[in-house]
């Protein structure tokens, strides 16, 4: 998740495709302009301060004020604020029909990532982790369960709000192979700066592959075992999906390939048997506030039984 | 290394801002401490093994293997003897 905010160049400042290519050159043109300004303001002060009578006279006369006050910043303000919109007028062009569709849901404190077919009907379900084929352009669609979230991930394009009873539709394309992190950017609660996510990119073969392996894995019935009973008794089952058992809970994440998945807890955390135990034992203290009970009246064996169960859905 | 893959998620460590997991037991003051894991004397050896295969040395324990080799085990016990000194 860290790696959508830190690294070198900033993930805004290094475009991975052709929907992120503008949000550069404006961030560019931004920093430039805001560069002009101040420095124009800081030689003005010093004339103020410091310059010949003249100037000075000048610099207070109501031509100035008139220029420098009202006519520039409307001129300027106005042509920025056309050439921005024409900018990012193409970020809003829908993708081609027959493009891959995915809906990206924003709940509290987590993405639901549904991998949709042409008709829009989900065809698999999973959480915080997007994978695509590179070269292409992708229709995300932008939903939220709760509260306004914002999906952003600063490589593949810009912002845009996942709303309450909306639609939002956004497109991404990332055009070099990859792992792109993903942050929520609209404050939306308690553990919202624990929410993120990882869009993967694939070579468009190596995609097919992880396809056709993820579809696999949601076919496969899963292996009945001690971890499985547990995980139906403990109450795990009424908040998680795992595909084809009676586990059909919708609150939390579909857990049918948790044990695939890179992260764990909304993109934070690495996926490791540690990490996994860590996280199903005590959730609360790696993410105050989330959504799921601390399952620390668990016998240790049983957690291990249920880690162990987990790790066998991928 | 421990960030890398985050023993954090389990245990409060001197040094390590986030995450604060309490599953297991904190990690500050291990330089102090008599026995690791309450089963071996506490020597930069049992401490590094312990790390590198918990249940290999204390069967039954919630404490998983972690992903880690012996040379990064021995690192990660020096860092905590090293941190809990400051
Ligand atoms: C009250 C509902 C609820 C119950 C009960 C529950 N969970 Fe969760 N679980 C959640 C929610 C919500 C999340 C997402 C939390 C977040 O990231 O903010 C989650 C996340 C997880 C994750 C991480 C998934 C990922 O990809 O990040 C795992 C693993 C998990 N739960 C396993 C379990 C197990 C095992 C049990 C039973 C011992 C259980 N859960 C019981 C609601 C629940
Ligand atoms: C699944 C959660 C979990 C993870 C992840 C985890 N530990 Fe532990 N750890 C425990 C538990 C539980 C104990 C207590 C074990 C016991 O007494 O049997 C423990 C004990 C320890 C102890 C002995 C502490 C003492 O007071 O004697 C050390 C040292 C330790 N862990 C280091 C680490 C390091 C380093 C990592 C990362 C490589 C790590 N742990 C990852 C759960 C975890
Ligand atoms: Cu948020």
């Amino acid at each position: 998740m860290t790696e959508a905010l830190f690294g070198w160049p900033p993930p805004v400042l290094d475009p991975m495709g052709p929907y992120a290519e503008p949000v550069r050159t404006v961030a560019w043109a931004l920093s430039g302009m805001g560069a002009l300004v101040t420095t124009l303001v800081v030689a003005a002060l010093f004339v103020a301060w410091r310059g010949p009578p003249v100037w000075r006279a000048r610099l207070g006369g109501q031509t100035s004020i008139l220029v420098f006050g009202v006519a520039l910043p409307a001129v300027v303000l106005a042509a920025l604020l056309i050439w921005g919109l024409m900018l990012t007028a193409k970020l809003d062009r829908p993708a081609a029909d027959g493009a891959m569709r995915v809906r990206v849901t924003g709940e509290m404190w987590w993405f639901r990532v549904q991998y949709l077919d042409p008709q829009g009907r989900v065809i698999a379900e999973d959480a915080n982790e997007l994978h695509i084929p590179t070269g292409q352009p992708v229709a995300i669609e932008l939903a939220s369960a709760d509260v306004i979230h914002s999906f952003w991930v600063p490589h593949l394009s810009g912002k845009k709000d996942m709303i309450p009873g909306r639609t939002n539709r956004l497109t991404v394309q990332a055009d070099r192979i990859g792992r792109y992190g993903g942050v929520c950017a609209e404050y939306c609660g308690r553990a919202h700066a624990l929410m993120g996510m990882v869009v993967i990119a694939h070579a468009p073969d190596e995609f097919g592959r992880w396809w056709g392996a993820r579809r696999a894995a949601a076919a496969t019935p899963k292996p009945d075992s001690a971890g499985f009973a547990l995980f139906t008794d403990s109450g795990c089952a009424a908040c998680h999906t795992v595909d084809g058992t009676r586990a059909v809970g919708r609150t939390g994440p579909n857990l049918t390939n948790v044990a695939a998945r890179q992260t764990l807890g909304g993109g934070i955390l690495p996926n490791n048997r540690g990490t996994m135990t860590g996280w199903v034992g005590h959730s609360q203290s790696i993410k105050p506030g989330n959504r799921m009970p601390n399952y620390d009246r668990l016998e240790p064996r049983q957690l291990q039984d249920i880690v162990t169960y987990l790790e066998t859905l991928k | 290394m421990i960030e890398r893959v985050q023993c954090g998620s389990c245990h409060v460590i001197p040094g390590v801002d986030w995450p604060k997991g309490r599953l297991g037991p904190s990690l500050d003051g291990m330089d102090q401490q008599g026995l690791v894991a309450g089963t071996f004397p506490n020597t930069p050896q049992n401490l590094a093994a312990f790390i590198r295969n918990a249940p290999a040395v204390k069967p039954g324990t919630v404490m998983p293997a972690m992903p880690i080799d012996d040379r990064e085990a021995r690192d990660v016990a020096q860092y905590l003897i090293e941190e809990s000194k400051r």
